[in-house]
């Protein structure tokens, strides 16, 4: 029994695209900001959004976001966008490659999502996943902050965030 | 080989407890597969696998550097209106104040309602261009 032509190329193009996937998936890394990632940085109203897609092994060294993951992942990281925090401005809107310049700055939301295995280190909890993940940290503040945050996110369309933060008693009344 | 799995989760598990939870923070989780996970404060943990979502909130007791453990840690007032599109897809308007301004807030809650969280009893412009109740 012979295949014809057209399913045959498809066969083949199917298997060579899975053992791409599997190639990719076992051997890219990225360690921090650095690696087989990629970022999209959108400027939204008070806020610089930054989509990170990942693939392989990813190290995850942020103070606030500690771990290691195996497969695919995309994190979504809202930065305040203001004076007081210069560091958001070496994100440059559009894409990034390879090198992720991330702010200093803690970012006041992450929606993460992931399909693999999944170690989390804290901050706020720590433990492994295997499967599916999905993780929106709303809110992380430091016990010792005085503010009032207005923030509005809505998945998938990062041009719409909405953020505003007031400090209280410090210099610098945006920073956060 | 079951040795190296033993270390990796005392590590995680020791790395976890040392971790001080200075930081209030909540967060929307869910999972397809097989999630085992812990936190320290309060002292909690879970094993599960299938499907899982949940909300959870972790608010700090003491401050880390006071010497006075009855010590509250923090004041806060929070609104949030989070809406799932789809499974994986979550949608939030939050509103929050902590320690002093939120002090202030809670000692005038009329300015509370007329100010910062309209959200306690108006729905949201962005709702109301969707046509969402809450």
């Amino acid at each position: 029994m012979s295949w014809p032509k057209a399913e045959t190329a498809l066969f083949i193009v199917c298997c060579f695209l899975l053992l791409y996937g599997l190639c990719v998936t076992i051997t890219g890394c990225a360690v921090g900001n650095v690696g087989s990632l990629a970022a999209h940085v959108t400027q939204a109203d008070g806020a610089r959004v930054v989509d990170l897609y990942t693939v392989g092994l990813y190290l995850r060294t942020a103070p606030d976001d500690q771990g290691l993951q195996l497969g695919f992942g995309k994190r979504t990281y809202v930065f305040p966008d203001h004076s007081c925090t210069p560091s958001t401005y070496s994100l440059e809107p559009g894409w990034h490659y390879f090198v992720v310049p991330l702010p200093d700055t803690s970012a006041v939301a992450i929606d993460s999502r992931h399909l693999g295995v999944d170690l989390q280190l804290g901050p706020a909890e720590f433990g492994i996943t295997i499967g599916l993940q999905n993780t929106v940290l709303m809110a992380y503040i430091p016990s010792d902050r005085s503010l009032t945050m207005q923030l509005s996110y809505f998945s998938g369309q990062p041009a719409q965030t909405y953020l505003r933060i007031r400090n209280q008693g410090e210099p610098c009344e945006s920073q956060y | 080989m079951r040795k190296p799995i033993l270390i990796t989760c005392f590590a995680a598990g020791f790395l976890g407890a040392c971790a001080q939870t200075s930081h209030l923070a909540y967060y929307y989780k869910t999972v397809v597969g097989f999630n085992a996970s812990a936190s320290n404060q309060p002292p909690s943990g879970q094993i599960m696998l299938g499907y899982d979502r949940r909300m959870i909130a972790l608010v700090p007791k003491t401050q880390p550097d006071s010497n006075k453990p009855d010590y509250e840690a923090m004041s806060v007032i929070s609104c949030v209106n989070a809406r799932t599109r789809q499974v994986f897809s979550i949608d939030f308007e939050e509103r929050l104040a902590t320690g002093e301004a939120a002090n202030n807030y809670a000692d005038n809650p009329e300015k509370s309602k007329s100010h910062f969280f309209k959200c306690f009893d108006e729905p949201s412009a962005e709702n109301q261009q969707k046509g969402v109740e809450k």
